[in-house]
């Protein structure tokens, strides 16, 4: 018997991908109904349960209990069992007089009767009502052989109300909205949202406007530039990057110096733990590479210096063309230096609990390559290039999980070092003729 | 399995419209004469298709409800007419693509929905490709090597 090749291994464990779903939507709206009903409905009940047990018995205790003096006669501690645990709870034997009657009966010290997980909890309510003495109590003028040593309200009674809260509160929303939305399409949902103009102001920008779901261009036209009429701004993915990679350096290397100081202290206490400095070798030797990368590309960053893009006009149409200035500062010398126009699609999507992202270059033209530059200290690399949006270009596109970006991104490599890449976005509006 | 019974047509049976564009048409249904129509709706929208989550946007939405007091009887037709916007464009990207539709559903009082679809383009935008880099390009070379052929 032979068995053919899978072409496909069956995965034992998958992540949902995205918020789509393969079942009925009918079914699973019903589904979702049911889960936030019983959820509302279960709060209600614990609710009910946690105020009938503990909470009205404190408040009747509270309003209607009279006052009188007792003694304790005889203390204990009563020993229950709550899930496999032992608990305990202090029960005190009290003399007590009401209407010239005495009554001598074991009685417990609050109206709930609880038990502790914590022996220690009960014996200090033991220590503070020592035998022989007398105290305050309270009893019950229906049931005078009920008394009990303190009265008020328990905090932990209180927590307990609030634990349901939780659930009613999720339940409640989930079962209105899906009550509410019952029968709702996506579109009219949408169009009601629009109407109640319940957008934030970033939001209104996109999806509003002249050019609705183009990104605003206001950041790309604020800063003036001194050769051309706008500096543009470069993204801040790089810079995020570098505080990032420093960020976890200076974590790791903290945690190396914690393992040094131990495992010197084992040896200068003859203690020679040979796994702790194994693992105290291995963790300094990665410590000391996000260093060197570290510091290489603070020295990268500073060495090269800045870059500096400027555009003559803004926004760009499909077809435009326009004067793009280009400046590399800092002495070094570069192999090359490129600057190129690109796009990139950019799809945001859910996989399971991760949110990922993915990038895809549909775009790339080179405006300006240049090959042994030598930039000098005060004499940066200046060049002037023409930039020709491609006619059939798409525009700038931006919703919440899918974008389209245009950008201006200038590679280059110094000599003894990586290549760097620094980018500068750009906005580019659908074709001329559509904007009449 | 019941065939959908919503007909939608825009006028001169066109596929391509401009930016600004004005765009109508008129949708039919034609339900069971026993079954009781609850409310009819028709929206012109955008919606995203590839690797991301589906976002979309309404552009245009409109609703014949009984409740609100609007005749809709098992059968009948209505108009539409919507100035398209500047933006967005369809487009037909890798990992990204956008889709203009005109999209009617009918609710029936007994809760099932039907929904019918037609789609069209907004403006002229060519099909995006693929970029291969030269990075890319090194590793697909080193991809389609004799050996690593799982075939050879």
């Amino acid at each position: 018997m032979t068995f053919r090749r899978l072409a496909r291994y069956f995965r034992l464990y998958e992540k949902k991908r995205g918020d789509r779903r393969s079942g009925s939507a009918a079914l699973g709206t019903a589904w979702m109904t049911v889960f936030f009903a019983g959820l509302f409905f279960v709060g209600w009940c614990f609710l009910a349960v946690t105020f009938t047990m503990l909470a009205l018995p404190e408040w009747q205790a509270n309003r209607r209990f009279q006052e009188t003096v007792c003694t304790v006669e005889d203390v204990q501690i009563e020993q229950g069992e709550r899930s496999g645990r032992h608990t305990y709870r202090p029960i005190y034997q009290l003399r007590y007089e009401v209407n010239g009657q005495q009554y001598l009966a074991w009685q417990t010290y609050d109206i709930t009767g609880g038990f502790f997980l914590d022996r220690a909890h009960c014996q200090a309510l033991i220590d503070a009502f020592p035998k022989g003495q007398t105290y305050r109590c309270w009893y019950n003028p229906d049931d005078p052989e009920v008394a009990v040593l303190s009265l008020g309200l328990s905090n932990q009674v209180w927590l307990l109300l609030l634990l349901p809260s939780g659930l009613i509160i999720v339940g409640g929303v989930g079962l209105a909205w899906r009550l509410v939305n019952w029968q709702t399409s996506a579109e009219r949902r949408a169009s009601l949202a629009h109407m109640a103009s319940s957008l934030s102001a970033s939001e209104r920008s996109v999806a509003g406007g002249e050019y609705p779901y183009v990104p605003p261009e206001v950041n790309l036209t604020d800063s003036p530039g001194t050769s051309l009429a706008y500096r543009l701004p470069r993204t801040g993915a790089a810079v995020a990057a570098a505080w990032a990679l420093a960020a976890a350096c200076l974590v790791w290397n903290a945690l190396v110096c914690v393992f040094i100081t131990l495992v010197a202290r084992g040896f200068l206490a003859g203690n020679y733990d040979w796994t702790l400095l194994a693992v105290t070798a291995a963790y300094t030797a990665v410590g000391a590479w996000l260093a060197v990368v570290c510091v290489r590309q603070v020295v990268q960053a500073t060495h090269l210096g800045r870059c500096i893009v400027e555009i003559s006009t803004h926004p760009l149409h499909p077809g435009m063309t326009c004067r793009l200035y280009v400046a590399q500062f800092g002495r070094s010398k570069l192999r090359y230096l490129k600057v190129l126009l690109v796009s990139d699609e950019k799809a945001t999507y859910q996989q399971g609990t991760n949110t990922r992202v993915e990038f895809c270059r549909v775009y790339s033209h080179e405006v300006l390559s240049q090959r042994h530059i030598e930039i000098g200290r005060g004499a940066p690399f200046e060049a002037l290039v023409e930039l020709t949006v491609p006619p059939t270009a798409m525009h700038s596109f931006r919703s919440p999980h899918n974008e389209v970006l245009w950008k201006i991104v200038v590679v280059g490599r110094a000599r003894g070092w990586p290549r760097f890449e620094r980018t500068f976005p750009l906005v580019i509006y659908p074709a001329a003729e559509y904007a009449t | 399995m019941t065939p959908c019974p919503i007909a939608i047509m825009l006028d001169g049976r066109r596929r391509t419209y401009a930016p600004g564009e004005m765009l109508s048409g008129e949708y039919r249904w034609d339900a069971d004469p026993g079954s009781q129509v609850k409310a009819v709706e028709v929206s012109v929208l955008w919606y995203t298709e590839g690797k991301g989550d589906e976002d979309f946007g309404v552009h245009f939405f409109d609703r014949l409800s009984v409740e609100e007091g609007d005749e809709v009887g098992p059968r009948q037709c209505a108009r539409f007419s919507t100035q398209l916007p500047k933006s967005p464009l369809s487009y037909e990207g890798v990992i990204v693509k956008i889709r203009w539709c005109v999209r009617v559903r009918l609710f029936l009082k007994r809760g099932k929905v039907f929904t019918r679809e037609r789609t069209f383009q907004l403006g002229h935008v060519p099909p995006a490709r693929p970029l291969v880099t030269p990075a890319a390009r090194r590793n697909l070379r080193l991809k389609v090597r004799p050996e690593a052929d799982e075939f050879g």
